[in-house]
């Protein structure tokens, strides 16, 4: 019985290792500069504690909507802030005026990508296998979404978590 | 990357209880949309207006004589922001608070900035603002949702509750990120009017002599301690007190601070200097508190412990008294933008000894 019984596990282990979780692409406007962010970087922006890019263009932070799971686990793993905290954060730093409009909301992975192509100074995210030659794709210290050591990884299973 | 004669700065004007239903009735379609936009039009094809109000309903019993427990209405602090192109924005604060009676209503206008952002390094405002003095009265501001107690630090008391601080400025103010620093360092320098203590003439919000007050602060938030930041403040005025008399005027200002949302700690010291040159004795004085809070779940325990010194000899602030408060809450939060506070206080001030208080607050945002 024992036997039997850990032979699902194991396999169900050696898949974990063969599929690695889904990635988390970070995109912008393709005419942005930037090639490269360091996670701290990243946490800055959608914190919205930057909120320029060093090129002088203001920084619009894109997020999928309120109670999409995809919302919630960007904030997540970006922030390290349930979506809630991070929503009373936003309207703090909005109440002392250090920001003035908090992130965008879009409904979709698609629409998202639209959004990043029409907005120079846009920066969001999608799944990795979603990005698109629309827009461009930042390294994250240092590293691609396909990187072993990539840190924007979600730690659930597969499959489209970021449609 | 790579790559007493207390100060009324604005003129407070009775308003109709209709006018002010029609005010709320007016932004009310401009909150449901408010904060984050919800449609995937690239940014700044049309200015954008994000508004919030900011309400509480409150019970207290003082535990002073003669003062029976009552219900009453907070303040409704209305709250506007627009960003009118990629570097113009402007912020409103506009406070309702309603009379005894419950039947008339007064208006603040609190804050009222239109700002410059050239970069993360230099953001230029003018108007109206919460002056930059230490780290509680730039971070809180007239709507309590986001304070963890009931009231604020008597420190730094609003100017029309009897606080001894000037809160609030007219001027200009600069504020950023010092370069180079991996955004650690921030700093905000001010020039304003200064605090209006006296009614000299009736030229009420302005000026009352060309001495501009100024205030400077640095503070540090080091990255590897998210949620911590110390700081210091030096604000200087020259106030007029009367035909010939002039009044130094010195804040200084110390705090450190640790928030995340499960932990808060903050403590903060001022030493308020007077010096009428006229004598050119200088007074000093102290305030500051401690306070602490951790959540668990929706509940939040609290405590600050409050105090303010003050030399009954020094001009202007003297009769404000000392006092020594313990505080004693937890707030309750059970869903989103909603908080319940209950507190117990015991004051002790020159004239009261151990007096105790109950004080509970509903608070909201919408």
């Amino acid at each position: 019985m024992l036997v039997v019984a850990a032979a699902p596990l194991a396999c169900m282990h050696a898949s974990a290792q063969a599929v690695p979780p889904p990635a988390l692409a970070i995109i912008v406007h393709a005419s942005n500069p930037i090639e490269n962010l360091t996670f701290s970087e990243l946490r800055r922006i959608f914190m919205l504690d930057t909120q320029t890019w060093p090129h002088g263009r203001k920084i619009t932070v894109v997020l999928r909507e309120k109670g999409q799971p995809e919302r919630a686990d960007a904030i997540r793993l970006i922030c390290g802030l349930s979506e809630g905290d991070y929503d009373k954060h936003i309207l703090f730093r909005t109440f002392q005026g250090s920001v003035n409009i908090g992130p965008r909301s879009i409904q979709s992975a698609a629409a998202m990508l639209r959004f990043v192509y029409s907005a120079p100074g846009a920066i969001g995210y999608v799944a990795a296998d979603q990005v698109d030659a629309t827009v461009k794709t930042l390294r994250i210290d240092g590293g691609l979404p396909g990187d072993p050591r990539y840190p924007l990884r979600r730690a659930s299973r597969g499959g489209d978590d970021f449609q | 990357m790579t790559a007493p004669a207390v100060d009324s700065p604005v003129r407070r004007r009775r308003i109709a209880p209709l006018a002010a239903v029609a005010v709320l009735a007016w932004l009310a379609p401009c909150a449901a949309g408010a904060q984050t936009m919800d449609h995937d039009a690239p940014p700044g094809t049309h200015p954008e207006v994000v508004v919030h109000a900011f309400g509480s309903v409150d019970w207290a019993n003082s535990g002073e004589p003669n003062a029976p427990n009552s219900f009453a209405l907070g303040q409704l602090a209305l709250f506007m922001t627009s960003a009118i192109n990629d570097r113009v924005s402007v912020l409103a604060e506009v406070v309702l608070e309603a009379s005894a009676a419950n039947t008339q209503v007064t208006t603040d206008l609190e804050r009222l900035q239109l700002t410059y952002r050239l970069n993360d390094h230099l953001n230029l405002s003018a108007g109206r603002y919460h002056t930059g003095i230490g780290f509680y009265n730039a971070a809180f501001h007239h709507g309590s949702y986001f304070e963890t107690t009931i009231g604020r630090p008597r420190i730094f008391a609003f100017e029309d509750e009897g606080g001894v601080l000037p809160v609030h400025e007219v001027g200009l103010s600069a504020r950023g990120i010092v370069p180079k620093t991996g955004s650690a360092l921030r700093y905000v320098a001010e020039v304003g009017n200064g605090r209006r203590w006296t009614e000299l003439d009736e030229h009420e919000g302005l000026d009352q002599n060309g001495a501009k007050s100024t205030n400077l602060g640095l503070s540090l938030r080091p990255e590897r301690w998210r949620g911590a930041e110390i700081g210091a403040s030096v604000y200087r005025d020259d106030i007029p007190a009367g035909a010939d008399t002039v009044i130094k005027n010195d804040i200084v200002a110390a705090y450190a601070v640790y928030r995340t949302p499960a932990v808060e700690l903050m403590a903060e010291w001022l030493r308020l200097s007077y010096r009428p040159e006229t004598i050119g004795q200088r007074f000093d004085n102290h305030g500051g508190y401690v306070q602490a809070s951790r959540a668990f779940g929706k509940l939040r325990p609290y405590y600050r412990y409050d105090r303010l010194d003050i030399d009954p000899a020094t001009p202007l602030i003297g009769s404000f008294g000392s006092s020594e408060t313990h505080v004693f809450g937890v707030r309750y939060d059970p869903g989103a933008w909603v908080g319940l506070k209950a507190q117990y206080e015991r004051l002790s001030t020159t004239t009261i000894a151990g007096a105790n208080g109950m004080h509970v607050q509903l608070v909201f945002v919408f």
